[in-house]
């Protein structure tokens, strides 16, 4: 872990090491001033050198929060969704802000004082026994003690603080959910609800940090009380040794001047362990994201073209949760032509998206294989098959920019006309051209400013801008109109005739026109066939289209 | 800088209204657990003057007196240590409490703002108010204040002392001080440029 922490300190070694390197100087001019008379001489060297440590600190440890930061996302960024259903984006959000901070404070602590404090300690200590080596005793006794007391109040605080980021995670988890669905809450009137979810989680967090800093506010006491005692001790001692002759009061003085020393810089010590006990739990919980691996990443030699639109799935089985039990789907057998338009339908939870996820490998199967253009989706680069495979999810995203930043995004480079060709057969043209700054209006952030019908048309027009060999419609027009939808897939079927056209929807109407209609039904294939076959062999989709048609299922269709 | 008091005011003012009686208590622990530790670096002075002087060279000399001074120092200290110990707890129970307070309350006011809120400003800023900006406060409550009780009450203590020793090298070291400061206030100025930093996720 360590190891892996070190590393991100990256181009900033040069000051994370100059800083020690100044720190020693510094204790040096520090200790030499007792001794020195030119003071001012000495003083002044202290400063120059105390004010140089300072900064090179300061700029090792923010490069080093930066580099964490950058490359925590970089790798948040090859991660699978499985690699983030495992730390929860909420948990991801604490890692990079909280525990980036607890790591820069505490590098920056331990740049300045951790070698500085041992330092002065040893110095001071070596002092103490050129004065006398028989009261000495005494502090390394003390020392030894505090060291035992501090490990095990230390040891016990970890664990709390263990607990505490996980309370962070839940916390910030709350607050994300609130932020990203404040229309859901407002919609259902559920502030009061939400509020008090959020205060047990505060509560909660609150007595953890409240149990840990109790604990951690023991160690000044524990300190203290054997400083005092030292000094105590020291005054009695040396007192008898003065009186008999074996010491003079001098080098009392000096002594007592050095316990005073070595002592504040244990205390400063102390309290680099109280930080490295916080950030030794932040450290593990980024190290943690730094070493996750992706769970889908490209094979050694990647194939870099899809060649036609043929899926084929193999025997596939695939679940959520690897070694579960609980099939999403199970043995699914399927051969798509290139150039097909696939309709699939059935009830919700059947395995719809989960299907088609596995076609741009957003997800690996457990078994079989799933196979575009004839070779197995393992065995792509992703960036050629995602590519190649454009999924239009059911949760449209838009990203806060222009129309055009918008469709471009699928696409880096393009005409004008290929923009206005591919709206066209989305049936986003229509209202697009319509706005008074056409492709250049606004898109505010999630696309707040449109309809959810025009959200799945400018999605749609985005996913055909960048041709590809597979499109996958994930529901993807359950907000438009029946006639509309009616409209895109005709512009489809003729526009793009050589691509492969998965449609997932819920209108028997959206597929029934459809080369041949999958039936999932609980994960298994229920029925695949044409509409007109199904009609005659499949239960599950004959009770569909009897409830949809004659008793107007879907109030658009009448 | 200028609006840097109003806002410790609020903060204050937040942690005041809940915790008025703990925090006067932490106030007056510090100031106990400082006077010990000035009455413990006094004793060093008394040590060698009053203690142990008299007793070089006399025949038996007799450790009574440094015993029974030994032992009442022992006792202010116990008394330090405990009130010491005592804020610390205190502080832990304030701080946290506090900020437990300040996020709930930053929370139920965002949930009652209007949607027009979410959709314009970017929601890494409102993530970041949780994280990073309570982070801050922590560090502000929990340490910050105290150490500036702890501080003043050094600093007076200090400052009597040293007008009771020396009235011209007090002034001398006043002067001084103003230099300090001015440098200081440049320097804290120029890690906190006015217009406030452009990245949500603000490094500090």
């Amino acid at each position: 872990m360590i190891k892996i922490l070190v590393k991100q300190i990256g181009e900033y070694k040069k000051d994370a090491i100059i800083t020690p390197v100044f720190t020693v100087l510094e204790v040096v001019a520090e200790l030499l001033v007792p001794y020195a008379i030119a003071a001012l001489i000495d003083q002044g060297i202290e400063a120059g050198t105390c004010v140089t440590s300072i900064s090179t600190a300061a700029s090792a440890s923010a490069g080093f929060a930066c580099n964490l930061r950058q490359s925590m996302f970089e790798n948040i960024q090859t991660f699978a969704f499985s690699n983030i259903d495992r730390f929860s984006t909420a948990g991801l959000v604490t890692r990079m802000t909280t525990d980036v901070t607890n790591m820069q404070m505490a590098f920056q602590m331990c740049l300045r004082i951790a070698l500085r404090a041992p330092l002065m300690l040893i110095c001071s200590m070596a002092m103490c026994l050129l004065i006398n080596a028989k009261l000495s005793m005494i502090f390394l006794v003390a020392i030894v003690v505090l060291a035992a007391a501090t490990a095990l109040i230390m040891s016990k605080a970890m664990k709390i603080y263990n607990h505490v980021f996980h309370r962070y995670d839940d916390l910030n988890a709350s607050v994300q959910e609130n932020i990203s669905a404040i229309r859901v809450v407002k919609a259902f009137v559920r502030e009061d609800y939400e509020n008090e979810k959020f205060t047990k989680a505060a509560a909660k967090l609150y007595e953890l940090f409240v149990r840990a800093e109790k604990l951690e506010a023991l160690n000044m006491p524990v300190m203290m009380f054997i400083v005092y005692g030292c000094i105590l001790a020291v005054s009695w001692f040396g007192a008898r040794f003065i009186v008999a002759g074996s010491m003079t009061t001098g080098s009392l003085t000096s002594l007592f001047s050095y316990v005073m020393t070595a002592f504040s810089s244990l205390m400063m010590l102390s309290m680099v362990f109280v930080m490295m006990t916080m950030s030794a739990a932040s450290g593990r919980r980024i190290a943690e994201v730094l070493m996750e691996r992706p769970g889908i990443t490209d094979p050694a030699s990647p194939i870099d073209t899809v060649k036609d639109g043929s899926i084929d799935f193999d025997h596939v089985s695939f679940s959520y949760r690897q070694g579960s039990g609980e099939k999403t789907l199970s043995d699914i057998d399927l051969h798509i032509r290139s150039g097909e338009t696939i309709g699939i339908i059935g009830g919700t939870g059947c395995g719809k998206s989960s299907l088609v996820s596995l076609i741009s490998r957003l997800y690996d199967v457990d078994s079989g294989s799933v196979r575009v253009g004839g070779e197995d989706v393992r065995s792509y680069g992703l960036e050629a098959l995602r590519g190649q495979v454009a999924v239009v999810l059911q949760k449209n995203v838009l990203f806060s920019g222009t129309v055009m930043d918008n469709l471009c995004w699928g696409k880096a480079e393009g005409y004008m006309d290929e923009y206005r060709n591919a709206c066209r057969m989305a049936c986003a043209d229509e209202f697009v051209e319509r706005l008074p700054e056409g492709y250049e209006s606004w898109v505010e952030r999630g696309g707040a400013n449109f309809s959810g019908g025009q959200r799945q048309r400018l999605c749609i027009a985005r996913a055909l801008l960048k041709s590809p060999r597979v499109l996958i419609l994930d529901d993807s027009t359950s907000a438009v109109d029946t006639a509309t939808d009616t409209r895109i897939r005709k512009a489809m079927q003729t526009a793009i005739p050589g691509t492969t056209k998965l449609i997932i929807a819920q209108r028997v109407s959206s597929v029934q026109d459809a080369d041949r209609i999958l039936v999932l039904d609980n994960g298994r294939v229920s029925g695949f066939d044409t509409h007109e076959g199904l009609l005659k062999t499949n239960s599950i989709y004959q009770e569909l289209y009897e409830v949809q048609t004659k008793g107007g299922g879907d109030f658009d269709d009448q | 800088m200028k609006d840097l008091m109003p806002l410790m005011g609020r903060v204050m003012g937040v942690m005041l209204r809940e915790y008025m009686g703990q925090f006067c208590l932490v106030v007056a622990l510090i100031l106990i657990a400082a006077f010990a530790t000035l009455r413990g670096t006094l004793f060093m002075r008394e040590l060698v003057d009053v203690y142990i002087k008299p007793m070089i060279g006399v025949e038996s000399p007799d450790f009574g007196p440094l015993a029974q001074a030994l032992l009442r120092l022992a006792l202010v200290y116990l008394a330090g240590l405990l009130c010491s110990y005592g804020y610390n707890l205190l502080m832990a129970v304030i701080s946290q409490g506090t900020l437990k307070k300040i996020r709930i309350q930053l929370f139920s006011k965002m949930e009652s703002l209007p949607i027009r809120y979410f959709d314009t400003t970017p929601h890494g800023d409102i993530m970041s108010v949780y994280t990073n900006d309570v982070d801050t406060l922590r560090q502000l409550i929990g340490q910050t204040i105290p150490q500036l009780v702890n501080s003043s009450v050094t600093i007076v203590i200090t400052f009597i002392s040293m007008v009771c020793l020396n009235i011209p090298l007090t002034v001398l070291t006043l002067c001084m001080v103003a230099v300090m400061l001015l440098a200081a206030s440049k320097l804290g100025g120029r890690s906190s440029p006015s217009p406030a930093p452009p990245s949500p996720t603000r490094l500090y």
